[in-house]
């Protein structure tokens, strides 16, 4: 079981996540990302709710990431715990994505980065 | 005697206009108000008839008929106060009945003026106005409606002008104006005490709530064989399950669900569980069967509108594992072998208890109510109610028998009260949404060496199978990181089979995935062995391989993290086929092997616990 909420702080999408992303949910978890990443703005992902991300779920969020990159938006990922972050060292991702502690930093960031 | 067309409220001469407006103010503070409805009504009674000079005043209401709890269509009228020289008050009128009667179906006011021209009253007329007293003449009569939004609340009765003139159109302007004003207040007062009532029998359900809670046994330790947990829906539950230990040493347990909801089944279950517990203990017929019977017996003698009772019993004796097991009208109880993850239903049983006297045969020859069995060993004996099986999801699709064993299988590593707690949550977890009092109880004589689990080859399975492989690893006692990398390991290899194998998922198709511990050396704490099976065309070794880290894509991930969090992995040579279904030209099976250490300084329990076996 997994949620998807998207709300815009000033110009930044904010998707948050919440649950397990595992294949069952992580299609809509990517077409809410890329689908949010179509209004070419800034992007946080809050994983602070997440409580378990397998693979798919990482490959929805390099998918993000590289669509991000690719327009030249900034897309950083916010409030991920011990267990994500473990998943994204097994896929030495850890120091591909863009992180910050908490939304509020990560807003901070992503701003930093439009300007 | 003139029904007549409703008057303005506004009287037409200014200065008693005044008079009038001033009372009918006074009147509205006074009714919507929240005072003493009685002494409100009294009063008011009292300044109507005073200030329009009439010798006596009724207040009559609506009241819905005996035995009937719905809206009522054609309620009884009650007189509720009268103020003068008779008091009738209590007075109980069928619908329509009389001048009252006709004034409140029609919503319209009445004027009789007996003394100036309308025929006599009747006797009944005489009767309900003045109480039948003698001593008194009626001579005239006004009565307005009480309406608000089209409901008939009552009405409000004048008798007598004192002058001995008749109501004048004024004054039955004025009463139609002040009945508008007090059926506003009866609203007020009526709504206020619902909210009153309502408050009232939330209090007295939390109390049964709690009593009833008081009913169920104790949890125990996991060691103790038998464990139960009840969920009420509401606050109060029709379902209960119960535990006795005799003193040499043999269980009883049982599960029941009074048919019905709410309070009746309530107090139904109090009682069924007080003659199980006091049976249980003294019986001097000491079979399962036996006891559901007195049972019966003593449940006809006070049967209620045909309430019953489905009941299964146990009688559990550790010295020799035996177990006999009755059932009238329950859902089958089932044996769960978590080795090879079979279910058995123990289809033996005889009808509900509390229907008929006798009904409930403890010695039918010809429909046994009763078995004995023995466990094998690790398996469990699953009493359940239907409030299980009923759950819903949000298409409305039930869970049935067939959608609760998987989640009976990835709780029953679990010991003790975790297990079904554990059950109660992955119900939830998984989209099913609880219709009924949920009860449970399991039998677990010994721990089962080692489990397994069968789940549709889809995504949503996955939820399911973390939850399985997390038990497994908490009845290990295997630290938490350890867990979680055992976890996304088994997790990553179903999603391989699912999404490769199976070609995204087929409902149809089985994915069995095996958890066996393997026994600790003397230089080493011995690993935990899972096997994933699938039925999906069987795949050459040599294409498993990681994928580089430089070719990645989604879902190309799998293969490297379960080489990352296990210690080793192969394709073992194709088992046995699922079924006997015949499959086109390629060969079908696969048997994925993986293989992680356990650290050393945890798991002793259990690794003695296995060997024991």
């Amino acid at each position: 079981m997994a949620s998807v909420e998207i709300r815009h702080d000033s110009g930044v999408a904010i998707v948050a996540l919440a649950g397990e992303i595992d294949l069952q949910t992580s299609p809509s978890v990517r077409a809410a990302i890329l689908e949010t990443l179509a209004l070419k703005q800034p992007m946080v992902i809050d994983l602070t709710a997440v409580r378990y991300i397998d693979s798919s779920g990482v490959a929805s969020l390099v998918e993000g990431f590289q669509t991000a990159r690719r327009q030249g938006s900034a897309f950083i990922l916010a409030g991920v715990s011990a267990s994500a972050m473990r998943v994204f060292q097994l896929a030495r991702l850890d120091r591909v994505f863009a992180l910050a502690e908490t939304v509020p930093q990560a807003l901070t960031q992503a701003r930093r980065g439009a300007a | 005697m003139s029904p007549r067309p409703a008057p303005s409220p506004m009287p037409d001469d200014s200065e008693q206009g005044l008079d009038h407006l001033g009372l009918i103010a006074e009147m509205m503070q006074e009714f919507t108000g929240s005072g003493n409805f009685e002494r409100m009504v009294h009063r008011g009674l009292a300044r109507v008839s005073r200030h329009l000079g009439a010798e006596g005043s009724s207040l009559f209401l609506t009241e819905p008929r005996r035995g009937i709890t719905a809206p009522d269509p054609t309620p009884d009228i009650v007189c509720y106060a009268c103020h003068g020289p008779v008091d009738h008050s209590g007075l109980r009128l069928a619908w329509g009945t009389g001048l009252i009667g006709r004034c409140i179906a029609r919503h319209q006011s009445q004027a009789v003026d007996y003394v100036h021209g309308d025929p006599p009253p009747t006797d009944e007329q005489i009767c309900l106005l003045l109480g039948g007293d003698p001593g008194l003449t009626l001579r005239s009569l006004l009565i307005a409606p009480l309406t608000l939004n089209g409901e008939a609340l009552g009405a409000v009765a004048l008798v007598n002008k004192g002058d001995g003139e008749p109501f004048s159109d004024a004054d039955e302007r004025l009463l139609i104006a002040l009945s508008s004003a007090a059926a506003l207040g009866i609203i007020n007062i009526r709504l206020a005490r619902q909210l009153a009532e309502q408050e009232r029998l939330r209090h007295e359900l939390e109390l049964a709530a709690d009593i009833q809670r008081g009913l169920l046994p104790a949890a125990r330790d996991d060691t103790f064989p038998l464990h139960g947990l009840n969920v009420p829906l509401s606050q109060v539950s029709g379902d209960f399950y119960d535990v006795v230990v005799l003193p040499d040493g043999r269980l009883w347990g049982t599960v029941a669900d009074v048919s019905g909801k709410g309070l009746n089944a309530a107090l139904l279950m109090a009682k069924t569980s007080s003659l199980f517990r006091c049976l249980a203990k003294d019986s001097p017929t000491p079979t399962p069967a036996a006891l559901l019977a007195r049972i019966s017996e003593e449940l006809c003698e006070t049967a209620s509108h045909g309430m019953f009772v489905t009941m299964a019993c146990l009688l559990y004796d550790p010295r020799d594992q035996s177990v006999v097991i009755a059932n009238a009208g329950h859902e089958p109880p089932l044996i769960h072998d978590p080795v090879g993850n079979s279910f058995t239903p123990l289809t033996v049983g005889g009808p509900p208890l509390g229907i008929l006297p006798g009904l409930f045969d403890p010695h039918d020859a010809q429909q046994p109510v009763q078995q004995r069995l023995t466990l094998p060993p690790g398996a469990s004996l699953i009493l359940l109610t239907d409030g299980l099986t009923e759950a819903a999801n949000s298409r409305g699709a039930m869970l049935g028998g067939d959608g609760l064993r998987p989640l009976l299988s990835a709780t029953a590593p679990l010991r003790g009260q975790d297990r079904l707690h554990a059950l109660f949550d992955l119900i939830g977890e998984a989209g099913w949404n609880r219709r009924d009092d949920m009860t449970v109880l399991t039998l677990t004589p010994s721990p089962a060496p080692c489990w397994r689990l069968d789940l549709p080859a889809v995504p949503a399975s996955l939820t399911i199978l973390r939850r399985f492989i997390h038990a497994c690893a908490s009845v290990l006692q295997a630290p938490v990181d350890w867990a979680d990398d055992l976890v996304l390991a088994v997790d990553e290899a179903a999603q391989n089979i699912i999404r490769h194998g199976y070609g995204g998922g087929d409902v149809q198709r089985p994915v069995w995935v095996e958890v066996l511990p393997q026994a600790a050396t003397t230089d080493a704490a011995g690993a935990v062995v899972v096997r994933l099976h699938d039925d999906a065309p069987t795949v050459s070794p040599a294409i498993l391989t990681p994928r580089e880290r430089a070719s990645l894509r989604p879902g190309g991930l799998g293969l490297h993290f379960i080489t990352a969090l296990t210690d080793a992995w192969e394709l073992e040579p194709p088992p046995v086929p699922h079924d006997d279904r015949p499959r086109a030209g390629v060969p079908h099976g696969n048997c994925l092997r993986l293989v992680k250490q356990r650290p050393a300084a945890s798991m002793r329990v259990a690794v003695q616990e296995t060997k024991k076996d």
